[in-house]
């Protein structure tokens, strides 16, 4: 629940920027690949913070982690328990997910 | 986006939560042609937005149903395997068809799941079979409305994996949970009691949504915008959905749900 719980209070607060900025409405919206986050780390953090789109991609890279922790967490129960036909299950699990963000990286 | 449009989103992702909540399912097959056809988001970000809403579906429901014991971690583990491969291929190959493409196989697919929900709940008390504690994987949880006990086993393990690597492949095509396929084949195949398979699913969708959320982003589709209002009206409604549940008829809920993805499917075979 902390996940979703820390996704939704960033999303909160990307729209309540957004909607305290009418200068967004009509901006291009911003596709967070890395030139984009290169010219966030060049940018005053005033600007950063008072940017809606870094909290709404933030909610949404939050939410996106909750199920690889819940993932993880499984894993080492399964550790701890000497399961290791299921560590290895989630090893490969892990794994595909790893590749699958590792493809969107290089692409 | 406008206040209005944003709260119109937010409104049909909480019913997209509800329904998720009270047929176990992403909710994916309602969003996704409320966004194409009721707000004009093109086919692959409707897609996009879809499959991170599975995440917050998944995330909200799966952490009550693993703490009561009803989700089967290892069966899910067990399946996760091929459903995630099955996601990862569907995300890729997505991109590379066109809009068009993608939304008549979409509303093929939603005429098969009419087909399958349909034989699923005539069918619903075929299911139970007897406890075998030699099958490599078991369970057992206490059902609240029954007052007692239920064990079961799982049989049919590698014809369950080799349909979740096809959900798997839908959910990474169509922006689908894949719960419409893995509930059912749980259920009718693997003699998994429909709670601890519904509970199972919710904990396997957010993981295979997230294996494909990544090709999605990488290719430029995640509108952050649509994608977090449909997630916060998400995760109210699947909130929502839970505690109403109980209330409700689930046969005529279903029945109700046929005939209005029926609909959606004849809209966007023929738009």
């Amino acid at each position: 629940m902390a996940g979703i719980t820390v996704s939704g209070a960033l999303m909160l607060i990307g729209f309540a920027l957004y909607a305290a900025q009418p200068s967004w409405y009509d901006a291009p919206i911003p596709v967070a690949n890395f030139d984009w986050l290169t010219g966030l780390a060049a940018s005053p953090l005033s600007a950063v913070l008072g940017n809606p789109f870094v909290f709404l991609y933030a909610g949404i890279f939050a939410l996106m982690l909750t199920p690889i922790l819940r993932l993880f967490i499984t894993g080492w129960t399964f550790l701890v328990e000497r399961d290791w036909h299921y560590v290895g299950i989630t090893v490969i699990v892990l794994t595909v997910i790893a590749i699958s963000i590792a493809f969107s990286i290089t692409h | 986006m406008s206040p209005l449009l944003f709260l119109l989103v937010v409104l049909s992702g909480a019913v997209t939560g509800v329904l998720g909540a009270l047929l176990g399912i992403g909710g994916g097959i309602f969003l996704i042609p409320v966004l194409v056809m009721g707000f004009g988001l093109p086919m692959h970000q409707a897609v996009a937005a879809s499959v991170v809403t599975i995440i917050a579906t998944s995330s909200a429901t799966a952490s009550v149903y693993v703490d009561k014991g009803i989700s089967n971690i290892r069966l899910g583990m067990s399946l996760e395997v091929m459903t995630t491969i099955g996601a990862v291929l569907g995300g890729v190959t997505a991109n590379y068809l066109p809009g068009a493409a993608l939304q008549k196989i979409f509303a093929m697919f939603l005429l098969v799941m009419a087909g399958l929900m349909w034989n699923k709940t005539r069918r619903h008390a075929a299911a139970r079979v007897a406890f075998d504690a030699s099958a490599s994987i078991t369970g057992e949880y206490y059902d609240e409305a029954e007052k007692q006990t239920v064990r079961y086993s799982v049989r049919r393990l590698p014809a369950a994996m080799l349909a979740s690597i096809v959900a798997g492949n839908l959910s990474g095509l169509l922006g689908i949970g894949g719960g419409l396929i893995k509930v059912p084949v749980m259920n009718m195949v693997s003699g998994i009691p429909m709670k601890a398979a519904t509970a199972t699913s919710n904990f396997m969708i957010g993981v295979t949504a997230v294996a494909s959320a990544f090709i999605y982003f990488s290719y430029g589709h995640l509108d952050p915008l649509y994608t977090s209002a449909a997630v916060l009206g998400v995760l109210a409604g699947s909130q929502l959905g839970t505690r109403i549940g109980a209330k409700l008829h689930s046969r005529t809920i279903v029945y109700v749900f046929i005939v209005l993805i029926l609909v959606v499917a004849a809209r966007m075979m023929f738009a």
